[in-house]
């Protein structure tokens, strides 16, 4: 987008805005049908329209579905919050969770009577804060890496059933580099803070304080992380980090090119990456402080559906989500695609087909679901903030411009700066 | 003919600066003719299963016909060119010719509103257009542009509008005409070269313009071509990254179409109003 332009076009004269803005308040805006609103790339889109003309094939209520990109969503949504327009129905990221509930644009789904009965216990409650439910989680997702087993065995490798301690990862990253031509043991995963977090509660301490106001985790383990992946990058194991930079989308990933044989994300991303890649990935948990110890890692919604406070349908509203939940022929139009069914029902009506990558995900989750650790709470107010932060503080380092112990200070100032507002 | 080392030396620099600027442009159509799994693991640029199959897939494949995007944006750019070109010429008059109460005051109101963030204004603009009722139409983006509200072109025209001489109104007065007949038949007709200029930048700027699309329009069937080319991308997931290339091509089209007929006096406009 060109600043300019857009500073140019959306420009009213000062005088005419406020004149009619003072003459308009009194009348609001008819409403109109319930407005559904959701981000994701295009598969996501077509598979939630068809669950919503399941929706009014059953004689569902009136909507109108609005669908944009991940970041531009968050721009709209925005505007239309404080706008007081916000969509009825809405999909929403725990990144920003906090940031909505916190400030009141969210309604408590608790009186509406939403049927969460057949929901694992963490995702249904995904979404509360203070003893309010704010959002009902869509999925069941934990963090994983994704495999290309026969890369590694044409390497000479083997991949441990578990998955790695973070010290056999280092060692298997460093051979494989060494054993095949022009690529990488493992991609560099210093700015991914998500996986940080697992690392983090494997050093005994979630990432923020229980109500969100600060950072738990120590300077130290922050510092430990970005000096094990400088190490890897050290050692060629990981690449340098101006071909991490360039590795951004999923298409330009290291194992899409070929050039790493594992990539690491949220489980149900693996069916983003598996079309991309020849032989079949294989879905591990992700490197462990002692072997076998999956306490790290945790099992949550991050994405909800949430009604917004000012909705004028808030019971077709409840309705709705209910029927996304829980309907079959719901259940089936979206699949995997928002992240792996958060009810037992809903995985074996999409596990149907055997050895998908979907298939391989639903049964990681299943796999570990008992094993790991409690799941955290909501990501605290300003959390994308610091997850921009943590990033760039990363590529930094990465460019040799700070230091991992400079750059664990600055994000523990960043941390100080950005919570507990 | 003479043999010119220099000449021939200046050629070949230039061709090769050409070359370096258009590079990006030949790569985005080179890569749009490419199967989506080659396209950025070639990196050359020589396609080597070349296929239209992005074409077909980009303009179908978000379940409306990319030309109902194109449809849409030639309908807002039409309306916008339209707008800015009557009203901005109008009101530019106004500013220079007339004498009226608060005169200065209101000119410098307005150029401020130049420097003025567009983020600024963005959510009061959106509560008015929600309480008139128009979110998710096109009036946002239309009723704006024939109310005079884009500054620049309006600054634009006052300084050209300045440089006629005032002998001609005179001498209009004289003949008879009012305020409406001098606008009409003397300003208008010389102020042509900056009209031209308004037009075609109303053109590009609001077929380029994303943010006010994205924010006022939902039904998929209301999308312009910014927005609809943008669904193509995600970051959380895959990204049809062919599709989108194809669809960039097509949409430059009516954008080097108006270029290339208005060319001539895109430079003439510029050459007359100081836009150097």
């Amino acid at each position: 987008m060109n600043p300019t332009t857009f500073s140019r076009r959306t420009l009213l004269g000062l005088g005419a805005a406020t004149a009619t803005a003072l003459v308009l308040p009194g009348c609001s805006a008819k409403s109109g049908p319930m407005r559904v609103a959701w981000y994701g790339p295009d598969p996501v889109t077509k598979a939630i329209n068809n669950a919503l003309q399941a929706w009014k094939s059953n004689g569902g209520a009136e909507f109108a579905p609005e669908s944009a990109p991940f970041a531009d969503y968050w721009d709209k949504l925005a505007t239309q919050t404080s706008g007081n327009n916000a969509p009825d129905v809405l999909r929403m990221s725990m990144s920003y969770f906090s940031d909505y509930a916190g400030r009141g644009t969210l309604k408590d789904l608790g009186s509406l009577g939403i049927n969460i009965s057949g929901l694992d216990p963490e995702v249904a409650g995904s979404g509360t804060v203070d003893g309010k439910n704010y959002g009902i989680g869509q999925s069941s997702i934990s963090y994983a890496m994704y495999v290309d087993e026969a890369a590694v065995k044409a390497a000479g490798g083997s991949i441990p059933q578990q998955g790695w301690t973070w010290d056999a990862f280092a060692e298997f990253a460093k051979d494989y580099t060494g054993s095949v031509q022009g690529s990488f043991g493992s991609s560099d995963q210093a700015a991914n803070f998500q996986l940080f977090e697992v690392f983090a509660r494997q050093h005994g301490t979630d990432l923020f304080a229980e109500d969100g106001s600060k950072l738990t985790v120590g300077r130290d383990t922050i510092q430990e992380w970005f000096q094990y992946w400088a190490d890897l990058r050290t050692a060629k194991a990981a690449p340098p980090q101006n071909v991490t930079g360039e590795a951004t989308a999923i298409e330009k990933s290291l194992i899409a090119t070929g050039k790493a044989p594992l990539q690491f994300g949220w489980v149900q991303q693996v069916t983003f990456y598996q079309p991309l890649v020849k032989s079949p990935l294989t879905v591990l948990p992700v490197p462990q402080g002692e072997a076998g110890d999956l306490k790290g890692q945790f099992i949550k919604g991050l994405d909800l559906w949430c009604i917004s406070a000012a909705s004028k349908h808030p019971e077709d509203a409840a309705k709705l989500i209910g029927f996304l939940l829980n309907d079959e022929a719901a259940i089936k139009a979206i699949g995997i695609l928002l992240g792996v069914p958060p009810s037992k029902k809903a995985r074996d009506l999409v596990s149907a087909e055997a050895d998908s990558a979907g298939a391989r995900a639903i049964a990681y989750v299943e796999e570990i679901a008992g094993k790991v650790g409690p799941s955290p709470q909501p990501w605290p107010k300003g959390y994308g903030e610091l997850l921009t932060g943590f990033g760039r503080i990363a590529e930094n380092i990465g460019f040799g411009k700070a230091t991992p112990a400079s750059g664990a200070g600055e994000f523990v100032e960043l941390a100080g700066k950005t919570l507990g507002k | 003919m003479k043999f010119q080392p220099s000449r021939i030396l200046a050629h070949l620099g230039l061709a090769a600066g050409a070359l370096v600027m258009l590079y990006p442009l030949l790569w985005m159509i080179i890569a749009s003719l490419r199967p989506n799994s080659e396209i950025f693991t070639d990196p050359g640029l020589v396609p080597h299963h070349p296929t239209l199959a992005n074409y077909a897939l980009g303009w179908k494949s978000t379940g409306v016909s990319f030309g109902v995007y194109i449809g849409n944006s030639l309908l807002i750019c039409a309306a916008a060119v339209i707008g800015n070109t009557l009203t901005c010429s109008l009101t530019a008059y106004a500013f220079a010719r007339l004498t009226f109460v608060g005169r200065k005051v209101l000119f410098g109101l307005m150029l401020a509103t130049i420097m003025l963030p567009g983020h600024v204004t963005l959510i009061a603009q959106y509560s008015i257009f929600r309480d008139l009722n128009w979110i998710d139409t096109f009036w946002p983006m239309i009723v704006p542009s024939f109310l005079a509200t884009d500054a620049f072109f309006v600054f634009l025209m006052v300084q050209f509008i300045r440089s006629i001489p005032v002998e001609l109104d005179d001498a209009a007065r004289i003949d008879g005409c009012g305020p409406w007949g001098i606008y009409r038949r003397i300003i208008l007709p010389l102020l042509s070269p900056a009209l031209v200029t308004t037009a075609i930048f109303s053109f590009i700027w609001t077929w380029n313009n994303f943010f006010g699309q994205l924010i006022y329009l939902s039904t998929r069937t209301k999308l312009t071509v910014p927005v609809a080319l943008r669904g193509f991308l995600d970051a959380s997931g895959s990204s049809e990254w062919g599709a989108l290339f194809a669809m960039s091509v097509v949409t430059l089209v009516p954008v080097i179409v108006v270029f290339v007929v208005f060319q001539r006096r895109i430079l003439a406009g510029m050459a007359h109003t100081g836009l150097k």
